[in-house]
C-alpha cells in the first residue's frame, strides 16, 4: 500500500514541479499581455490605460502573490480565466481537447490500418522488393516535415482536384458529413509520418520473433502460414510496437500544431500557441498543466498496473 | 440478402462519393452566403476595443459609426443625416431613422451612452484618448444631440469615423458582451477559434442587405487562407499575401481588390544614440532604395514611401513633398560628414523576426546602410518582446508597420511627433521645435484652406527633420471568388477599414 501511496504523492509532486516551471518561465519571458492586448494592428495604448488594465487582471501583483493564487486555483480544480477574453480556460481546453484527441485517434486508425499489415508483409520477406521499397518509403515519409505533407495535400486533393475543402472546422453536431470531410486531410498528415513508424517498428519486431522456436514449431505442427503469422508471431511482436506507439500519440497531444494551423483545426495546440503569442498566462498554464496531468496520470497508471501484476516491481 | 465482399465497396464508395458531392451540392446552394476566411479570429468581442484589422471587417458587417468613409475618402452621414460646426465649439448631429437589431430606434440617448461607456477609466476604448476633446454629449430631441469642445476642433467628424467607435444600443453589454449594433448583418452563432454566422438585420436602414448570411472562418495561415479561397471553400479573404497576389491576379476563378498606397513600413528614431543629430536621420533617409523593399519584401505589390502618409488627391497631398526622400548616397554621406561621423557609426535596429515583412524590411536596411557605412546590428525577438522593448526604449531605431485610422491630416500626429508620450511605435528622446504647436493650430482651425497650409508646414518640418523614416507602402488587398460583386475599398492607407462598406457586397 505504501508504494501506491509514494507513486500517487510523487506524481503530485512533478505537477507541481511542471505547474512552478511553465508559471515561472511565462511570466519571466519578455512580453506583457496587457501591452499586447491594447496593441492590435498598430495602436499604440496609453500607458495611463495599460497600467489601468494591468491593475484589472492583477498583474501588477507580485509574481509570488500570483503563483501563490495560481496554486490555490490549481488546487481547486480552477484553471482561471484568459486574459484576453476572460472566457473560462477550463471550457475552451474541454472544446479543444476533444478535437485533438480526435484528430490523433483518426490518425492512429489509419496509421494502425497501413502501418500493421504493410510491416508484418515486409517481415515475411526481408528481402523482397517490397520490404526493400516501403522501407524506402517510410523513410521518406519519416523525414518530410508534416507542414510540407499538409500542403502537398492541400495542393492535390483540395487545389488541383477539388476533392476535398482546404481545411477547417465544423462541429459534428452540426454537419457530421463535412466535420468528417474535414477530419480527412489532417489526420492523413499525421498518418503519413506515424505509418511509417509504426511500419518499422512491426517489421523488425516481426523479424525478431520469427525465427524463434516456437513459431517453427507452430509451422512444424502444420499450423496454415496465415495463422502462424498473424497469431502466433505479430501476437508477439506487438509489445514494441505499443510502447512506441503510445509514445508517439503522447507526444501528439501537444504536438500537432504546425497540422491544426496548416488545417485550420482549432485544437488544444493552436490554443497553447496563441496562448504564448498572446502572453495569455491562464491559458498557457492550464494547458500544459492539462497535457501534463495527462502524461502523469497515465504513466501512474501504468505504474499500478505494472505493480498489480508483477509484485517485484514494489519492492 | 448476400452481401458480398465487391458489393460492400461498391456501397462504401458510393456512400463516399454521395458524401463528398453531398457536401458540394451543399455549396453550390447555398450561393447566396458569403463565405469570409479572416485572417484572425477576433480576440473577443467587446465593444470599442481596438481588434485588429480582422476584427474591424466582422464588426463592420454588424455595427455602425456614425459617420463613414466613400470610396472617395470623402466623410459621409452613416447614422448621423447631417451635421455642422453650429458654433466653434459645438457640432450638432442630426440622427437618421435607423434601427438597431432589435427594431428599436437608434436615438440620442443611445448616442450619448456610447460616450459615456467609452470615457470610463477601465473602458480600454481604442477611441478613449480621442475623444477627450469632447467635454460633454448635449441632447436636443431624440434625433439630434450637440458635441461641446473646449475650443474649436476640426478633427470632430472625422472622430465619428473612428475605427471601432460604432453606436450600441444603450447599456445592451449588460445583455451580452457585443452589445445590440445597427449593422447590416447580426451575429447569431460564434465559437472562439472555430467560426462567426452572421444574418441579416431586416432593420437595416439603408434596406435588405444583399446577403442571405454570412459565415466567416478563421484562417491564421495565410497560405491556408490563399488554398481556401482558391478551392473554392471560401469566397472572400482578407489579408492577401503578397506572395500570392500575382497568382490569384491571374486565375480568372479569382479576383484581387486591393489599394497599392496601404499600410506602410517606416523607421522610428530613439534620440538617445546617434540619432539625435537630425542629420543623421536625414542620412538613413536618402541612404535607401525604396524600389527594392516594395519588390523583394512585397512582391511589387505596394509603392515606394518618400513623404508622409497622405491620400491622395487629399487636399493635403502635395506632390513634391510625397517624393522628398530619393535615394541620393551622395547626399547621406557628407549629411554623416557634417554630424561628425564621415567613416560611419554603429546603431541597433529593433524589428521583429515573427512578421516576414519586418524581419525583412530590417535586413534590408541593414544591407543598404552598410553602404554608406552605417553598421546595423538587429535584434530580432518575438512580436511580444520587441513590444516590450520598443516601449522600454531598447534599440536606436526600429522597423514599425501601420495603417492610419482616418483621412484627416492631423491622424499623423500619433506617429511623427517624438514629443508624445514614448511607446513602441514612434520615435523618442528628441524634439522638434514647433512641430506640436503646429498640430494643435491644425487641429483647431476649422477653415480648410488654412487647415491645408498649416499642414503643409507640418509636413515641411517632419521631412526636413525626419522624425520618421518612410521606407514603402504595402499593398492591402482582398481576395474573392468571381462570384462575389461590389467589394469598394477605401482610398490608400485607410484601405484596411474599407469593410465599413462592405454592406454592399453580393455574391452572384
Amino acid at each position: 500500500m505504501g508504494w501506491f501511496i509514494r507513486r500517487i504523492v510523487q506524481s503530485v509532486i512533478m505537477l507541481w514541479i511542471v505547474v512552478s516551471l511553465v508559471f515561472l518561465s511565462i511570466h519571466f519571458v519578455p512580453g506583457d499581455p496587457v501591452e499586447l492586448l491594447l496593441s492590435q494592428d498598430g495602436a499604440a495604448p496609453d500607458p495611463a490605460m495599460v497600467a489601468m488594465v494591468r491593475e484589472q487582471l492583477g498583474l501588477n501583483r507580485p509574481v509570488l502573490e500570483q503563483y501563490l493564487d495560481k496554486l490555490g486555483e490549481l488546487a481547486r480544480f480552477d484553471l482561471g480565466t484568459s486574459i484576453v477574453d476572460f472566457s473560462p480556460v477550463a471550457t475552451e481546453i474541454g472544446k479543444r481537447l476533444p478535437r485533438t484527441l480526435e484528430l490523433i485517434a483518426a490518425a492512429a486508425i489509419i496509421s494502425l490500418l497501413i502501418g500493421l499489415p504493410s510491416g508484418v508483409l515486409a517481415a515475411r520477406n526481408p528481402k523482397s522488393m517490397f520490404s526493400r521499397g516501403a522501407m524506402f518509403v517510410a523513410g521518406a515519409a519519416q523525414s518530410i516535415p508534416v507542414f510540407v505533407v499538409g500542403t502537398l495535400l492541400v495542393i492535390v486533393f483540395a487545389q488541383l482536384l477539388g476533392w476535398l475543402p482546404a481545411g477547417g472546422f465544423v462541429p459534428f453536431s452540426r454537419d457530421p458529413g463535412k466535420h468528417m470531410l474535414l477530419l480527412i486531410m489532417p489526420a492523413a498528415t499525421i498518418a503519413i509520418g506515424l505509418s511509417a513508424v509504426v511500419f518499422r517498428i512491426t517489421r523488425s519486431s516481426m523479424l525478431e520473433v520469427l525465427p524463434q522456436d516456437f513459431i517453427r514449431t507452430a509451422r512444424a505442427k502444420g499450423v496454415p502460414a496465415r495463422r502462424v503469422m498473424i497469431r502466433h508471431a505479430l501476437r508477439n511482436a506487438l509489445m514494441p510496437v505499443i510502447t512506441v506507439f503510445a509514445l508517439q500519440l503522447g507526444g501528439l497531444l501537444a504536438g500537432t500544431v504546425l497540422v491544426e494551423t496548416v488545417f485550420n483545426w482549432p485544437g488544444l495546440s493552436g490554443m497553447l500557441v496563441a496562448g504564448v503569442n498572446a502572453r495569455d498566462y491562464p491559458v498557457v498554464t492550464g494547458v500544459i498543466v492539462v497535457v501534463a496531468a495527462f502524461y502523469i496520470g497515465l504513466n501512474l497508471l501504468v505504474d499500478i498496473i505494472y505493480g498489480l501484476t508483477d509484485p517485484r516491481v514494489r519492492k | 440478402m448476400h452481401l458480398s465482399r465487391r458489393h460492400l465497396l461498391k456501397l462504401v464508395t458510393a456512400a463516399g462519393a454521395a458524401s463528398m458531392l453531398g457536401g458540394r451540392l451543399a455549396t453550390a446552394q447555398a450561393a447566396q452566403v458569403l463565405r469570409i476566411g479572416l485572417s484572425t479570429y477576433p480576440p473577443h468581442f467587446r465593444p470599442w476595443a481596438n481588434i485588429g484589422w480582422s476584427g474591424h471587417l466582422l464588426f463592420s458587417l454588424v455595427n455602425r459609426n456614425l459617420i463613414n468613409y466613400d470610396e472617395q475618402g470623402n466623410l459621409v452621414g452613416e447614422l448621423v443625416e447631417s451635421w455642422a460646426a453650429v458654433e466653434p465649439d459645438v457640432w450638432e448631429f442630426r440622427l437618421r431613422d435607423a434601427k438597431f437589431h432589435d427594431g428599436t430606434p437608434v436615438t440620442s440617448e443611445d448616442v450619448k451612452w456610447n460616450f459615456e461607456e467609452i470615457a470610463k477609466e477601465n473602458s480600454g476604448a481604442y477611441m478613449y484618448d480621442a475623444l477627450k476633446v469632447i467635454k460633454e454629449v448635449e441632447i436636443v430631441d431624440d434625433k439630434t444631440f450637440r458635441l461641446l469642445t473646449a475650443g474649436p476642433v476640426a478633427t470632430v467628424p472625422a472622430l465619428m469615423a473612428y475605427p471601432f467607435f460604432t453606436i450600441l444600443k444603450a447599456e445592451s453589454t449588460d445583455v451580452e458582451p457585443q452589445g445590440i449594433g445597427a449593422g447590416p448583418y447580426k451575429i447569431v452563432y460564434a465559437e472562439k477559434g472555430v467560426g462567426i454566422e452572421l444574418e441579416p438585420n431586416e432593420h437595416y436602414f439603408k434596406g435588405q442587405p444583399p446577403l442571405a448570411g454570412i459565415s466567416v472562418t478563421a484562417y491564421a495561415d495565410e497560405s491556408g487562407r490563399v488554398a481556401a479561397v482558391t478551392a473554392g471553400d471560401v469566397d472572400l479573404i482578407d489579408y492577401v499575401p503578397w506572395s500570392a497576389m500575382e497568382a490569384i491576379e491571374g486565375n480568372p476563378a479569382l479576383k484581387l481588390f486591393k489599394k497599392d498606397a496601404g499600410p506602410f513600413m517606416y523607421l522610428s528614431f530613439n534620440g538617445n544614440g546617434p540619432f539625435k543629430d537630425p542629420r543623421l536621420r536625414q542620412a538613413v533617409a536618402f541612404g535607401l532604395r525604396r524600389d527594392e523593399f516594395v519588390s523583394s519584401v512585397f512582391f511589387g505589390f505596394g509603392a515606394e514611401m518618400r513623404g508622409l502618409p497622405r491620400a491622395a488627391g487629399s487636399p493635403f497631398y502635395h506632390e513634391d513633398q510625397a517624393n522628398f526622400w530619393g535615394y541620393d548616397p551622395e547626399r547621406a554621406k557628407q549629411l554623416m560628414k557634417d554630424a561628425g561621423y564621415e567613416n560611419g557609426f554603429e546603431v541597433t535596429l529593433l524589428a521583429t523576426s515573427q512578421y516576414s515583412m519586418h524581419r525583412d524590411t530590417a535586413v534590408l536596411v541593414q544591407s543598404q546602410l552598410a553602404e554608406i557605412g552605417i553598421k546595423v546590428n538587429l535584434q530580432l525577438p518575438d512580436w511580444a518582446t520587441r513590444i516590450n522593448m520598443g516601449n522600454a526604449g531598447v534599440g536606436d531605431f526600429a522597423v514599425q508597420g501601420n495603417a492610419i485610422d482616418v483621412i484627416d491630416p492631423d491622424a499623423t500626429h500619433s506617429i511623427v511627433d517624438p514629443s508624445l508620450s514614448p511607446t513602441y511605435l514612434r520615435s523618442r528622446n528628441f524634439e522638434v521645435e514647433g512641430l506640436s504647436e503646429l498640430y494643435a493650430a491644425g487641429k483647431a482651425e476649422l477653415d480648410e484652406a488654412k487647415r491645408v497650409e498649416i499642414y503643409k508646414q507640418v509636413d515641411q518640418i517632419v521631412l526636413d527633420n525626419t522624425t520618421i523614416c518612410g521606407i514603402a507602402y504595402r499593398a492591402q488587398g482582398y481576395a474573392t471568388s468571381a462570384a462575389v460583386k461590389n467589394v469598394p475599398l477605401l482610398p490608400d492607407q485607410i484601405a484596411v477599414y474599407s469593410a465599413t462598406n462592405f454592406d454592399q457586397i453580393s455574391v452572384e
